[in-house]
């Protein structure tokens, strides 16, 4: 109870649910799109309607082109972070709207979207990186509970999806075979459907979502729990039908898992050669990208930050310094650290650790150290970048 | 309202969405699948049943399922409203359905 009570209280920075809000806003705007088919058949008088029950109103009934541009607009403003609490709320009550409207609405997609959409309003999650930010100005901290939240509901989601799949009719591999794609470049041959390999692919599914409602909450399995979900969402998306609403699917989990990312305001410390050229353009590209704020940059020429950190001063012009609460990496490990930071690599950059990437890498980067250009101040004062030839 | 206050409403309120997401979720799983509200993705393949209007004459007419639904949803109870919808018809009688549990046949009135 003790450890639940300190989790929701937990100021925690309010830039990981800013993206969050930002990337479901968009997908709710796509999401939309997706949907308006099936409310334009709904408003066809041959259509048949399927109310929960006939007290619900039902917005479906509404012209679809009104719903789905009320809707869009909606999710627009969201994203945009522009009176993000009341665009939020009218969108979270639309979507429930739709989905108490008629069972023919209904999808696990839809739904989670209306929860996501919610929560995200409910936790204030248009206080940074948002319209409202730059008229009001940010907090430097939010309560954690609805990180909490939005973690939860990703693994319930995980969690769930595998576990139903523990049937008979799943295991057969039946479903599997049923839905993969039959057309196209990326059609699966015949000759590759056998039922072996259908049944063999069904239980990897079933344990894949398993192993993400697991292990996104370890830290020590979380960088592969990144990859994998990465891998999960994008092989289903490309050899599982509808196309459509698996790529919507994964653009909703996937910003989710940012709020995994251990990346406090700050927590880490990256210790550049800032008499190199190509390095300090690489630190602007760096610190452009880092959206959540997680690093401070330090430049290498300075004693009293080599001090502080324990480097020597051989190390610091060797080879790039990051200093995390996991200790002290260098190189391409501290390349590979940056980008497990920032919120467009986050999900792949654990790919650069594993081998033979990480060895190809390390080659890479020590190359590219011993090739690069250094700026040198002449005597006169004048700093002018000036090619002294590979160090 | 207190600090105090606020975070016993924010234990209170984390509390509450994870039991319930939880709660529906194992609902859903001990029902049949695939259950509504209980993240059951492609768990399991449904068919549309066959359904036929019944004639005063006696004579059987197949109805196109997907030609009356706005999207087949596997998740829905679809067959009281589609049974409703096709009674309303003219000549209408009876509408008999094939399921996987058998053939039922629903009188209209």
């Amino acid at each position: 109870m003790r450890a639940l009570l300190a989790a929701i209280e937990r100021p925690t920075s309010p830039r990981p649910l800013a993206i969050a809000r930002i990337a479901i806003g968009a997908v709710a705007a796509l999401q939309a799109l997706e949907v308006a088919p099936v409310l334009a058949r709904l408003n066809d008088p041959a259509v048949v309607r399927l109310p929960y029950a006939d007290w619900v109103p039902r917005v479906s009934d509404l012209p679809a082109a009104v719903v789905v541009g009320v809707w869009v607009a909606l999710a627009v403003l969201f994203s945009a972070g522009a009176f993000t609490s009341f665009s939020g709320l009218l969108l979270t009550v639309l979507l429930g709207a739709l989905l108490a409207s008629d069972q023919q609405l209904y999808s696990n997609h839809l739904y989670l979207l209306a929860i996501l959409v919610g929560v995200l309003t409910a936790g204030r999650a248009g206080t940074a990186l948002s319209i409202d930010a730059h008229r009001h100005g940010a907090p430097a901290m939010v309560p954690g509970w609805p990180v909490l939240l939005l973690r939860a509901q990703v693994s319930i989601v995980y969690a769930f999806a595998g576990l139903s799949k523990v049937n008979a009719v799943y295991l057969s591999g039946t479903v599997v075979a049923s839905t993969l794609r039959r057309d196209g470049a990326l059609a699966i041959p015949e000759a590759w459907r056998a039922q072996e390999w259908m049944m063999a692919l069904a239980v990897i599914s079933i344990l894949a979502e398993i192993g993400l409602a697991i292990g996104l909450w370890i830290p020590r399995w979380r960088p592969s729990a990144f990859v994998l979900g990465v891998a999960l969402h994008g092989a289903i998306a490309i050899w599982l039908l509808p196309t459509d609403q698996l790529i919507v699917f994964g653009m909703m989990m996937l910003p989710i898992y940012i709020l995994f990312v251990d990346a406090r305001p700050a927590s880490h410390v990256v210790v550049w050669d800032d008499a190199c050229t190509f390095c300090t353009s690489t630190i602007r590209w760096v610190r452009r990208l880092d959206w959540l704020h997680a690093m401070t940059f330090a430049p290498g020429s300075d004693d009293a930050v080599l001090r502080r950190y324990g480097i020597s001063r051989h190390e610091a012009d060797e080879a790039i310094q990051l200093v995390g609460h996991r200790g002290r990496s260098s190189g391409y490990a501290a390349m590979a650290g940056i980008f497990e930071l920032l919120p467009l690599t986050f999900l792949v950059a654990p790919i650069m650790r594993i081998p033979p990437i990480s060895s190809v890498g390390r080659r890479v980067y020590a190359r590219v150290a011993r090739q690069r250009r250094c700026r040198v101040v002449w005597p006169a004062g004048a700093a002018a970048s000036t090619p002294d030839g590979p160090r | 309202m207190s600090p105090k206050a606020r975070r016993a409403l924010r234990l209170l309120g984390t509390s509450a969405f994870v039991a319930l997401q939880l709660g529906l979720s194992v609902v859903g799983l001990l029902s049949e699948r695939p259950a509504p509200f209980a993240w059951q993705m492609y768990s399991t393949v449904v068919e549309l049943p066959s359904v036929a209007v019944e004639h005063a004459d006696g004579s059987l007419e197949p109805i196109d399922l997907a030609a009356r639904l706005a999207r087949p949803r596997a998740e829905a109870d679809y067959l009281p409203g589609v049974i409703a919808a096709i009674c309303h018809g003219p000549d209408a009688v009876a509408v008999v359905a094939t399921l996987p549990a058998g053939i039922t046949r629903q009188e209209c009135r």
